[in-house]
């Protein structure tokens, strides 16, 4: 049995160290994909119902159109296998280029993969997948550094001190724990600041609504609430507003306009703008120039967000942030 | 021909390393299996830290000289100053030097600790960059560590209170603006 599992592993060591060397050659040349041939950029989002993902759609399709390509887009609805089908319509297709928010890290390995196989470069938006090399661009918004930069303004707003809630996102999702995280090593460093109540309202603003509503009765002594988006933000600042507590310090993250009302009303202290239609801009920017023979420098790339307060959240419109 | 043949060897090799075998490992022993320990940002930032600061006063550029363009990035700087103020808030927790820069209009506050906000001493570094890291936690730890080494190297051993108020302070930082105030975070620092 122990060779058996000795064997396995020298096994699957020697296929690790082969594929190293074989994508080291591969840099090392520099090709790059042909592209399938036709002048079609895809681009594969997430319901558009979310305004976040219609924003890649409208602003990728603008910036593409500009570049003088024909778009194609699509939602994969987080549905891996629904993506999959519209990898194999662009590789049908002869797509030249797909722009993608992906459907999960792991379970969209497979599509890009054939992609790549296909000659067809894929551009990553939003979010990471767990391999590389096989994705030219992998642009993503510094979810860690936005999560901080705006509990940074949070703790300042509850002045250093007092009790509050967390609104967890969806615990399968990566961004949950990167934003909780990154959350928590701001404000756990001020021993006056207590969590009494952490909760998962699955990025949903019903969810979250109803959650706060819980909590406020469970915990009255709460004042302040952090949330993973804004969804879940919007959710509790309404939940709080219907309660009549007004003194309840929220901040979500994305950026989207309904946060943007209720900063500039003063019911939610602020948010983090991910910065995705300068993103999508990027990645059909890159598809273009790769298209033409250069390729990014960087395979995965940040992109800072921007701690939105009320001092700045009229420069914030439709993802989009505009100094004045 | 041959590199064709040996990339399709690898991609075999590969999905028989995914595909090959399972075996479910409890959280916290994957070093035992991996070989990879638990990221440690400190142990990681502690080596980088000469370096770091090296980089940083190499790059420094005079922040009096700064006073018509101002600074909209993230930059390198060396200032000295008259100290006006000791701020001090969360109960002496998060305190800062409120400095008098000769040919500086905006507000100049030096972080102290031993809370330290932002992520700006790693993020005008070139010593290490995203792609050293596994993911944007790591990444973001990084920035903490850096930050702990400023505490602890820059900071702490000159046992500063609301006395230092009226000295003379000399320092090359790392500094961000916003809203007519320069943040800046000290790798190197002296008091007169």
């Amino acid at each position: 049995m122990r060779k058996l599992v000795l064997g396995i592993m020298a096994t699957a060591l020697a296929g690790c160290l082969f594929t190293g060397a074989a994508m080291a050659d591969e840099t090392e040349k520099a090709e790059l994909l042909p592209g399938g041939g036709s002048n079609i950029i895809y681009i594969i989002t997430p319901s558009t119902s979310n305004p976040f993902f219609n924003t890649e759609q409208v602003v990728g399709s603008a910036k593409a159109e500009e570049l003088g390509y024909e778009v194609k887009c699509f939602s994969h609805d987080d549905d891996a296998a629904k993506q999959l089908e519209y990898f194999e319509a662009a590789i049908t297709d002869k797509a030249a280029a797909i722009i993608c928010d992906n459907a999960g890290a792991d379970a969209s390995v497979e599509a890009v993969q054939k992609a790549y196989d296909a000659g067809i470069p894929t551009f990553l938006i939003d979010r990471e997948i767990n391999e590389s090399g096989i994705a030219i661009s992998q642009i993503v918004a510094d979810n860690a550094q936005g999560a901080a930069a705006i509990a940074e303004k949070w703790v300042e707003a509850m002045d250093y001190e007092g009790k509050y809630a967390e609104l967890l996102g969806l615990e399968s999702d990566t961004n949950c724990w990167v934003r909780s995280e990154n959350y928590h090593a701001v404000i756990d460093e001020y021993d006056t600041l207590e969590m009494v109540a952490q909760q998962s309202a699955n990025w949903d603003q019903t969810e979250a609504y109803e959650k706060t509503e819980a909590i406020l009765q469970a915990n009255p002594e709460i004042t302040g609430i952090i949330c993973g988006n804004d969804t879940m933000a919007c959710g509790a600042t309404q939940a709080c507003i219907d309660a009549g507590r007004d003194d309840i310090k929220i901040i979500g993250l994305d950026g989207s306009d309904e946060a943007a009302a209720y900063i500039k009303d003063g019911k939610m202290v602020g948010t983090a703008l991910q910065q995705i239609a300068a993103i999508t801009e990027m990645a059909v920017e890159q598809a273009d120039e790769y298209l033409k023979g250069t390729a990014p420098e960087q395979e995965k790339q940040l992109v800072d967000c921007i701690a939105i307060t009320e001092e700045n959240v009229d420069n914030l419109s439709a993802f989009v942030y505009t100094e004045k | 021909m041959k590199r064709k043949l040996l990339l399709m060897l690898a991609g075999v090799m590969t999905a028989l390393c995914v595909t090959g075998c399972v075996k479910i490992i409890d959280k916290g022993t994957e070093g035992q299996y991996t070989g990879e320990t638990e990221f440690d940002a400190a142990s990681n930032s502690g080596g980088d830290w000469e370096k770091v600061v090296a980089e940083i006063t190499e790059n420094a550029v005079d922040l009096s000289g700064q006073a018509e363009e101002g600074i909209d990035k993230v930059c390198a700087v060396s200032a000295s100053g008259k100290v006006k103020e000791y701020e001090s808030k969360a109960n002496g927790k998060k305190n800062a030097l409120i400095l008098e820069v000769e040919g500086c209009d905006d507000t100049v506050k030096v972080q102290i600790g031993s809370i330290y906000s932002g992520t700006d001493v790693r993020d005008i570094q070139t010593i290490k960059n995203f792609e050293s890291f596994t993911n944007q936690t790591e990444w973001s730890q990084y920035a903490k560590a850096l930050n702990a080494q400023v505490d602890s190297q820059v900071v702490a051993p000159l046992s500063i209170d609301d006395s230092v108020v009226g000295k003379t302070v000399t320092l090359v930082g790392a500094a961000s603006a916003s809203g007519g105030e320069i943040t800046i975070t000290p790798v190197s620092m002296t008091i007169e």
